[in-house]
């Protein structure tokens, strides 16, 4: 074992001096959760979030017209007290199907980031803590997965199952959007996988599920739930766009991808239409991506004070 | 004597100022005529064909009646008239034989002389290519000898019923009476074409009897016009016949028809001036440009909505799930028929009226005969509350209907009309169903299975006969599986009317065919929803144009005037 020479100086800096200031002792979690609600863009986009959350609640029991009746006024009647953002083409209230949209769209952005997650996750941590030919083969899945375009995956499955109810569309969309969850949860595994206390755990016979489980899993999980909240826009987005294309939640189901496809063809006559729905995809998509910039920095172990 | 000349002359030169003043046709008019009298228009695809032996679709139909001619035509009220006949035939008193007679000096434009033989000639050819409208020679004595249900079967070459005594006389025997066999010789199917271009149909090798309608020079017809220029998928051009024989063609003196332009760049060019008609050749503006043009008081002058021969309706399957049996499943139907606002459908299902109208006069559309009258058919009567409670006696459950769907194929305009049928079907009765959409073949092939339980049932007629529209769809024989009759339905009464009335003059057979459609509403067989339109967008220079319920105007009519 080397031992410091005798004549070894300590230098200055090592040692403690009245000047340094110490940290506060705070878990990672307390220190996010400050950092967050310190971040004005993130808290604006959890608002957002949670008003979201609270319309599409209130639009399982109650909208102020059914979302799917057309006739209820002139089609493409613009705004006015009994319709705030006016009604589409055939005659439907556009604020109800906002508020029905607003269920959607959440359903799908949170059922893909969940499936998507638990997909990536489980493979992630797999290719990361067997290495070999497990590592080999789900890399070698994620990289062919990569090659194939979303579209024309999520385009083919829909055509497969020939349905378009909200659970297929929330499963096709997650086939294509677990890579990246897989990629980072297998980097994390990797690199936990080498620490000491997954050493130490190894050492009094923790078996392999209960070291993914319980030790390498809640370390990676910052990382993890700052790539879940990107999945949500993204599914979002992915859901409008399907719907765009007519591929996306059957007629009547008030999708905003839908509503804005319907609308774009009348978008002289009528813009409120389109714009309506387009600008509620809009602000939900700054509002989750903001909320999202805001977990990743709150959670980044570098930006801790 | 010379007191009488004077008259004589003087009411001559009266005559001959009213007929100038009126503009009464070929190039003398009292309208002030522009010096050019060219007319640009344009289709979005080319033309499939124009050999009458295998047109089927309107786009090759409306540019076949203006360079073709038969025995009879339609004039522009869909009477059929003498074309090349010199009139109606003499029908032996059993109504099997008919006599027609032709006319002296009519030719195709090359100068070949028409006779009877040259009718023999197309009539044989046609029947022998055996095409979507061959069987409008059905009815003629050895049809199925040339025209056999198998198509590997050896064929005859000609219809053992027809024979042509002399020059200008034809004979045709008929296996049976048939009183609308009139009215389908009057179609582009029966037109006349020269076997001197076209040569022996039966000859596999010959590749003229395909291919000779492609060029001007062997495109040769007997109509008051010729095609002049034709580049496939970019242009053609029509100029009218020298010394036709069938006497002026008009006023126009060029047709230029521009190919492959799309309706929305084809409205920006009527728009500019490029165009001097839109909607020629089943051609239309969208739904938007269309409401453009109604909002607009100058626009609207330049829109004209004719009624189309197309009916639209929801069907009901009568051999199997909730409706099924005529009487078991009639109050089912006809609460769903009540349940529907038509109002609201042409509101919302045909942009406010832009590409269809309400159906409430029964099945046949507007226009046509057979058709019952404006709000005559009470399936079409909206009574909401009526609906609900007969609804609701027939199915208090909701058991009935469970699980249902509505088939239809997806298009823009049946998705806005049926998610209008679905929306409206659910607020009235409490009725929620899925919608099922597919591609055409999809729904042709699930509809003649009869395994489509509610659907979009539809029909454009093909000429202007009750028989068109029971033959081809409501007879118990089109009701087994794989029949047209999409339905599944089969009434004994009605079925006995029509085949009565298939065989009588169409005066004597159109109150016997009304009155199986009655018996058809009686039965609740459908839910009617639309009849279709027809737009055409017309320079206010340009007088003449325009149709009726089936066809185009002929050009004949046309003028261009001063602007």
């Amino acid at each position: 074992m080397a031992t410091a020479p005798s004549d070894y100086v300590f230098q200055d800096e090592f040692t403690a001096d009245s000047t340094y200031e110490v940290g506060e002792a705070v878990s990672l979690w307390k220190d996010a959760w400050r950092r967050l609600t310190s971040n004005y863009f993130a808290l604006f986009g959890l608002a957002v979030i949670v008003l979201l959350l609270l319309v599409a609640i209130v639009s399982q029991f109650w909208t102020p017209y059914p979302t799917w009746k057309q006739g209820i006024g002139p089609t493409y009647g613009g705004p006015s007290a009994a319709h705030p953002f006016g009604l589409d083409q055939v005659g439907r209230d556009i604020l109800s199907r906002l508020m029905g949209g607003a269920a959607i769209a959440l359903a799908v952005g949170l059922g893909t980031a969940l499936l998507s997650s638990v997909i990536g996750i489980a493979l992630g941590l797999l290719a990361g803590f067997y290495r070999g030919w497990v590592d080999t083969m789900i890399s070698l899945l994620i990289n062919v997965w990569y090659g194939i375009p979303d579209l024309l995956v999520v385009m083919l499955f829909v055509v497969i199952i020939n349905s378009r109810e909200l659970k297929w569309i929330i499963v096709a969309i997650s086939i294509t959007a677990w890579l990246n969850m897989a990629r980072l949860v297998r980097g994390q595994t990797l690199a936990l996988r080498e620490r000491e206390f997954v050493e130490a755990a190894r050492s009094i016979g923790t078996r392999d599920v209960g070291l993914l489980t319980r030790h390498i899993l809640p370390n990676a999980l910052g990382p993890i739930i700052v790539q879940a909240t990107y999945l949500i826009p993204a599914a979002i987005l992915f859901e409008a766009f399907l719907s765009f294309l007519g591929l996306g939640a059957p007629p009547p189901e008030p999708s905003w991808g839908a509503m804005c496809a319907e609308g774009y063809k009348s978008l002289q006559l009528a813009a409120h239409v389109t714009l309506v729905p387009a600008f509620a995809l809009a602000i939900t998509l700054i509002a989750l991506n903001a909320f999202g910039d805001g977990l990743r920095d709150a959670l980044d172990p570098r930006m801790r004070r | 004597m010379s007191r009488i000349r004077f008259r004589a002359l003087a009411l001559a030169g009266i005559g001959a100022f009213v007929a100038f003043a009126c503009g009464g046709g070929g190039g003398s008019t009292g309208q002030d005529l522009a010096s050019e009298q060219t007319l640009h228009t344009t289709i979005k695809d080319d033309i499939g064909t124009l050999d009458p032996g295998h047109v089927s679709s309107g786009v090759d139909i409306s540019f076949t009646q203006q360079i073709f001619s038969g025995l009879y035509k339609f004039d522009q009220n869909l009477k059929v008239v003498p074309d090349i006949a010199s009139g109606m035939p003499d029908v032996s008193s059993d109504g099997k034989t008919y006599t027609f007679h032709l006319r002296k000096g009519a030719k195709f434009w090359n100068g070949d002389p028409i006779t009877s033989k040259d009718f023999l000639y197309s009539w044989n050819r046609t029947t022998y290519l055996a095409d979507a409208y061959s069987t409008v020679f059905q009815p003629v004595v050895g049809y199925s000898a040339v025209a056999p249900d198998d198509p590997k079967a050896p064929k005859a070459k000609t219809l053992e019923g027809l024979t042509a005594p002399d020059d200008y006389t034809i004979k045709a025997q008929l296996t049976d009476p048939a009183g609308y066999w009139l009215t389908e010789l009057a179609l582009w199917t029966a037109n006349v074409v020269d076997q001197k271009v076209i040569g022996d149909y039966t000859d596999k090798n010959n590749q003229a009897n395909d291919v000779w309608w492609t060029k001007p020079e062997t495109a040769v017809g007997s109509g008051p016009f010729k095609m002049t220029q034709r580049t496939a998928k970019q242009s053609m051009e029509f100029k009218p016949v020298d010394g036709w024989w069938g006497g002026s063609p008009g006023s126009l003196t060029d047709i230029k028809v521009d190919i492959g332009v799309d309706e929305v760049s084809a409205v920006k060019k009527f728009e500019s001036g490029g165009y001097d008609i839109y909607g020629f050749a089943n051609q239309s503006p969208s739904v938007d440009d269309i409401l453009r043009y109604k909002g607009d008081p100058t626009k609207k002058k330049l829109l004209h909505i004719y009624p189309s021969a197309r009916s639209s309706w929801l069907g009901f399957n009568f051999q199997q799930g909730p409706f099924k049996g005529i009487a078991e499943g009639h109050d089912g139907r006809e609460s769903f028929a009540h349940a529907i606002d038509r109002a609201q459908v042409v509101d919302i299902g045909c942009g406010k009226g832009a590409t269809c109208t309400a159906a409430n006069g029964g099945l046949i559309a507007k226009g046509l005969k057979g058709y019952l009258g404006d709000n005559t058919d009470p399936l079409a009567k909206f009574d909401a509350a009526a609906a609900k409670a007969e609804y609701q006696k027939w199915d208090p459950n909701g058991a009935k209907v469970a699980g249902l769907k509505l088939s239809y194929n997806t298009n823009a305009v049946n998705d806005t009309l049926y998610g209008n049928v679905q929306s409206q079907i659910r607020a009235n009765l409490g009725v929620s169903f899925a919608l099922d959409p597919s591609d055409f073949p999809s729904l042709i092939k699930k509809r003649n299975a009869k395994q489509a339980l509610m659907f979009r049932d539809s029909w454009g007629a093909d000429y202007d006969h009750p028989q068109d529209w029971f033959d081809n769809l409501w007879n118990c024989a089109q009701a087994k599986p794989g029949g047209q009759n999409s339905a599944g339905y089969c009434s004994k009464p009605v079925d006995d009317l029509v085949q009565k009335a298939d065989t009588q003059p169409i005066d004597q057979a159109v109150p016997a065919y009304k009155q199986a459609q009655q018996l058809m509403i009686k039965d609740a067989f459908d839910a009617p929803l639309t009849y279709g339109t027809q737009t055409y967008l017309s320079q206010t220079y340009v007088s003449g144009s325009g149709y009726n319920s089936l066809y185009d105007y002929s050009w004949t009519g046309y003028k261009i005037l001063k602007h």
